[in-house]
C-alpha cells in the first residue's frame, strides 16, 4: 500500500535521483525526502557534457538541473559529497561513508554509471573519461588546436567527442574493435554513414582494431601501440569504451546484481527498494527481458513513472527506448532497439546521404525500431505506431495473465 | 503559468507533444518544439503542461507558475 507519508531516501543526486525527488513531490507525497550523492554539487545535465561543454557553446554553469532553491521549497533535504556505502533492506538503513546511517521507509537506487577504464591507460596524466562536469572541463582545457587526440572507443560518446574534437582543430584518430561500430544500435546503413561523416570531416578511423600497448614518456602517453602494429602518436587520449554501474556498494545488500540493479516492471527490486536510471536492469513488459538503459531519456521517464507508482499508480513501466546523438551538424534519433537481421526502409525512398531521412526497422512485419536524422515533426507518426505496437503486447500480456 | 522552452537546445524528441498536443506542436522542418499555448488555463492543461517539462528528455521546458 502506498504511504504518502513514508520517508524516503534517494541514492543518488544526479539527474535521475534529482528528478525522482521533485516528481515525487509533485505528485503528492507529504512525507520527508532526502536526496544523497556523492558528486559535491548539485544534478546537472550530461549530455552537454559531450557537446556543448567541448565546443564551448554551452558553460557548466548553464546545464543544472535544480537549484538548492527549489530542492528547498519542496522540502527536500540534499546531501552532497556522501558516499552510500551499503544498504540493508530489512532493517531500513542506508549506510554513508562517514559512518552514519539513514533509516527510510523506502529508499531509491539512482547511483548511476562510471566509466570504464582500461588498466594499460589507468592513472596517466594525460588521460581523460568522460562523465562528470570536472572531466569535461579538464578536457575542454585540452583540446587545443593543433594537438592530436587520440579516442579509445568508437561509440556514441567517442565518436561525439571526435566531432567536438575536429571542430576545435585537433587532429583526431578514433580506435574501435569493431569493423562497424554502433551498427547494432543505428543499423549498418545509418553507422556507415556515419563512418563517413567522420571521414569526411578528417578522422582517421582504425576499426577493427584495438590498443595493444602504450608508448609511455614519463607520466604521459606518447603513442598507442594498435593490435594490427600501428603505432598513433598522441597529445592526449580518451577512453571511452562504455559504463559500468555502480553496484559495488549494494554486494552486501542480498538484492539481485546483474547489469545493474535488477527490477520488476515497477522498478522494485525488493520490499520498499526501487531502482531508477543507469544503474536500473529492469524487466521490460514489451521486450520480455530485463534491460539496461543507459540513456538520458530513461533518467527522466523512469523517474516521473515511479514517483506516480510510488503515489498510487498500477501502470508497469514500458518505455519505447530512446537516444540521439549530435554529429557535427547532423542530430540523430534513434527510438526502439533494432536488431541484426531486422529488414531496414528508408521511408519516401529517402537515403543517409540525403539531410533528412528516416529508417524504419521491421520484424516479421512488425514495427521494432527507427532511426531519423533532421527528420522533424514527421517522427512524432513514427513514434506514435512503435507506441502502438507497445500497447498492443502489453494489452496482450494482460489478456493472459489470469 | 507561463510555459517557456529553450529552443536552441530541443533535441526534438517530440515528448512534450505526446503529453500535451493542445499545448506543444513542432516545427515540420527540425521537429524544435513550439508552444501553442503559452498561459494554460485550468487543472487538466497545467498538469499537461508539468508533465510535459517533467518528462522533456533535454530538460528545456520551464514552467513559471
Amino acid at each position: 500500500m502506498t504511504d504518502t507519508h513514508a520517508h524516503v531516501v534517494v541514492v543518488g543526486a544526479a539527474a535521475a535521483g534529482t528528478a525522482t525527488a521533485l516528481n515525487l513531490r509533485r505528485a503528492g507525497h507529504a512525507g520527508p525526502i532526502t536526496l544523497v550523492g556523492d558528486e559535491p554539487v548539485l544534478a546537472y545535465d550530461r549530455p552537454p557534457l559531450s557537446k556543448g561543454v567541448l565546443l564551448g557553446t554551452q558553460a557548466i554553469g548553464e546545464i543544472g538541473l535544480a537549484t538548492a532553491e527549489q530542492l528547498a521549497e519542496n522540502g527536500i533535504t540534499v546531501l552532497l559529497g556522501a558516499r552510500a556505502t551499503g544498504l540493508d533492506p530489512v532493517g531500513h538503513r542506508v549506510l554513508l561513508d562517514g559512518g552514519e546511517e539513514l533509516a527510510y521507509d523506502t529508499v531509491v537506487i539512482a547511483t548511476g554509471a562510471s566509466p570504464r577504464r582500461l588498466p594499460a591507460l589507468d592513472g596517466l596524466d594525460n588521460v581523460h573519461a568522460i562523465r562528470t562536469d570536472r572531466d569535461a572541463t579538464r578536457l575542454a582545457g585540452a583540446l587545443r588546436p593543433g594537438r592530436r587526440l587520440g579516442v579509445v572507443g568508437g561509440g556514441l560518446i567517442g565518436l561525439e567527442v571526435a566531432a567536438s574534437a575536429r571542430k576545435r582543430g585537433l587532429e583526431v584518430t578514433v580506435v574501435e574493435p569493431a569493423e562497424l561500430p554502433l551498427a547494432e544500435r543505428l543499423t549498418v546503413p545509418v553507422s556507415s554513414w556515419l563512418m563517413d561523416l567522420h571521414r569526411g570531416h578528417g578522422v582517421d578511423l582504425r576499426l577493427g582494431r584495438t590498443v595493444a600497448d602504450t608508448v609511455t614518456a614519463g607520466s604521459s602517453v606518447a603513442a598507442l601501440a594498435l593490435s594490427d602494429g600501428a603505432e598513433i602518436p598522441v597529445d592526449e587520449v580518451l577512453v571511452a569504451v562504455g559504463a559500468t554501474p555502480n553496484t559495488g556498494w549494494l554486494e552486501s545488500s542480498g538484492l539481485e546484481l546483474g547489469n545493474g540493479v535488477r527490477c520488476d516492471e515497477h522498478q522494485r527490486a525488493a520490499e520498499d527498494v526501487y531502482v531508477v536510471g543507469d544503474v536500473a536492469e529492469g524487466y521490460h513488459p514489451v521486450y520480455g527481458r530485463h534491460l539496461r538503459m543507459e540513456t538520458r531519456t530513461n533518467a527522466t521517464e523512469g523517474p516521473f513513472h515511479l514517483a506516480r507508482t510510488l503515489t498510487g499508480g498500477a501502470a508497469p513501466y514500458a518505455p519505447v527506448p530512446f537516444f540521439w546523438t549530435d554529429q557535427y551538424d547532423a542530430k540523430v534519433q534513434a527510438f526502439g532497439i533494432a536488431r541484426p537481421g531486422d529488414e531496414i526502409e528508408f521511408v519516401d525512398g529517402g537515403s543517409p546521404e540525403d539531410e533528412r531521412w528516416i529508417a524504419v526497422c521491421r520484424r516479421e512485419g512488425r514495427l521494432v525500431a527507427f532511426v531519423g536524422r533532421g527528420a522533424g515533426k514527421p517522427l512524432l507518426t513514427w513514434r506514435r505506431a512503435l507506441q502502438n505496437e507497445f500497447e498492443m503486447d502489453l494489452n496482450k500480456e494482460v489478456a493472459v495473465t489470469p | 503559468m507561463k510555459i517557456e522552452i529553450d529552443e536552441d537546445r530541443c533535441i526534438a524528441a517530440g515528448n512534450c507533444v505526446l503529453a500535451s498536443m493542445e499545448l506543444f506542436d513542432q516545427r515540420d522542418e527540425d521537429g524544435v518544439a513550439i508552444i501553442l499555448n503559452e498561459h494554460p488555463e485550468g487543472e487538466t492543461l497545467q498538469a499537461e503542461a508539468r508533465k510535459a517539462a517533467a518528462v522533456c528528455p533535454a530538460n528545456v521546458i520551464t514552467i513559471v507558475e
